[in-house]
């Protein structure tokens, strides 16, 4: 439990380190919110009912709002945990630590997360008063942090595993760009899954990506609970901890160590 | 490879965006997809083309802040001449041809009558967004060269090219002022596109935007210039 605890103020302090990126973080973040506010806007004023696919404008800018929120909390790191170390030699040091390398990562990565969307909040909540957000019923808060949490496990399984691509290859760039944009489209991270046409649909809600952004935000935009959503994120949680847990063992055997 | 590829996702994304827009409304803002794609390929044109040449200014503040920048100046040749052409990225223009590819397919979808004046006036104005593009870079270089600051400056001026993917009247009067005179970037796609789609739009919005946008580009270029001499004039190493 002390282990836990000191990698994730590790990960609070390497995220607080490096103070200038959370502004950039936050300049884009009011940039993207601020352009889609009125592009969605448009969007609304040329739909002949004002509703798309169940959600009026109200209902879609608190969604997207909640999804920015879920999405950096969920967010994974641009080259993966192992690139960088690899290339240096450096992992000999992770792959010898005395505790779990998943929950030393879990906890750091977790610190790092929370340190970014609590920066993030004040810019979400302005946007949420601006534009009189669409607020669920205060019942619900508890399974929305419940489904969060889920969110972020899912989504930590789900980079690990990713990383450890980089056991077996150098030529990792186009696998961390696509993963970005099938996780930032299939995960509703820039707007409700609802809204894709029938077939890409079903393909999202198929896929784990959804249980990081769409399902907690949707819970809390509709004020629905759902049990079988958060069942969904716990079945996910299950196949891809047990998935990194078997890859994790393959790529210790397959480490290339490289510098000296 | 991986950079071709890394730019043509970029591009995926926002496409998928507008693809689920236009699945649920014919319009936005007076424009149809045909017209939406026509400016988010100009604008990926120019951003292709400025990327050719500037995309090593993403590295100054780095430069800068380990001292290596010390070592361009000491050369007898501009510093800004020496970091856009030491490496050219040519995978850059993969986003351009794409972003040709959609400024065709939506001209022709949208049936407008196009004149030779149209066209060179749509040429024009690109050639315009990649000197606001360019300038928008050298002004983030040289704010992380005097910040000693990283890539974080340049990052951060960039995100506003978000606004930049949209036609500027969705964001109403005030910012399609600000858009077009403060920080020009309708001139990245939204102003040439209004030369080659169908004069409505250019009406809509007022045809003012087409003369002041390019004067404002003008100034904001020369601003950045002046910005960058500023700061490499002052940098003084890190004594490493």
């Amino acid at each position: 439990m002390r282990s836990a605890f000191q990698s994730f103020l590790v990960g609070c302090r390497l995220s607080l380190a490096y103070r200038k990126t959370l502004l950039v973080l936050l300049l884009f973040e009011s940039s993207l919110l601020v352009s889609f506010y009125f592009l969605w806007h448009a969007v609304y004023s040329s739909a002949p009912s004002g509703h798309l696919a169940g959600y009026s404008f109200q209902m879609f800018f608190s969604y997207l709002l909640l999804a920015r929120f879920a999405s950096r909390l969920t967010a994974g790191t641009p080259w993966g945990f192992f690139t960088r170390k690899i290339a240096s030699g450096a992992i000999v040091y992770d792959l010898t630590l005395p505790v779990s390398l998943q929950a030393a990562l879990f906890w750091q990565h977790l610190g790092s997360r929370l340190v970014t969307v609590i920066l993030l909040s004040p810019v979400l909540a302005a946007g949420f008063v601006l534009s009189h957000g669409h607020v669920a019923a205060g019942s619900i808060l508890p399974i929305f942090v419940l489904s969060l949490v889920l969110a972020y496990c899912c989504s930590f399984y789900f980079e690990f595993l990713v990383s450890l691509v980089a056991f077996f290859t150098t030529s990792l760039q186009g696998i961390q760009e696509a993963k970005a944009l099938l996780v930032g489209l299939a995960s509703g991270a820039f707007f409700p899954i609802e809204l894709l046409p029938n077939w890409m649909k079903v393909v999202a809600l198929s896929l784990p990506f959804q249980t990081f952004v769409y399902a907690p935000a949707r819970m809390f935009v509709t004020g629905q609970v759902e049990y079988r959503t958060l069942f969904t994120q716990a079945a996910w949680l299950a196949i891809l901890a047990a998935l990194s847990e078997v890859a994790l063992k393959r790529a210790r055997n397959n480490a290339p160590l490289l510098g000296g | 490879m991986a950079g071709v590829v890394a730019v043509l996702l970029d591009q995926a994304l926002t496409l998928s965006i507008f693809a689920v827009i236009y699945a649920h409304v014919s319009y936005v803002d007076g424009w149809d997809f045909a017209g939406m794609l026509v400016l988010f390929g100009i604008s990926r044109t120019a951003l292709g083309v400025a990327d050719l040449f500037g995309e090593g200014l993403w590295w100054v503040g780095e430069y800068a802040k380990d001292g290596q920048l010390f070592i361009y100046r000491l050369r007898p040749i501009s510093v800004l001449f020496q970091l856009c052409t030491e490496r050219l990225h040519f995978e850059r223009l993969a986003g351009s041809l794409l972003g040709l590819a959609l400024v065709a397919y939506g001209v022709l979808s949208s049936n407008a009558p196009l004149s030779l004046a149209d066209v060179s006036l749509a040429i024009a104005y690109t050639s315009l967004g990649v000197v606001f593009y360019f300038a928008v870079m050298v002004f983030g270089a040289a704010i992380a060269v005097a910040s000693n600051g990283g890539t974080d400056a340049i990052t951060g001026l960039w995100s506003l090219m978000e606004f930049g993917k949209y036609p500027t009247s969705v964001f109403g009067r005030v910012g399609t002022l600000i858009l077009s005179t403060v920080l020009p970037i309708s001139i990245v796609g939204f102003v040439p596109a209004l030369s080659l789609l169908p004069r409505t739009h250019a009406n809509a919005v007022g045809t003012w935007i087409m003369l002041v946008t390019p004067l404002a580009v003008l100034i904001f270029s020369l601003s950045a210039l002046y910005a960058w001499r500023i700061a490499i004039t002052n940098y003084e190493g890190t004594g490493t």
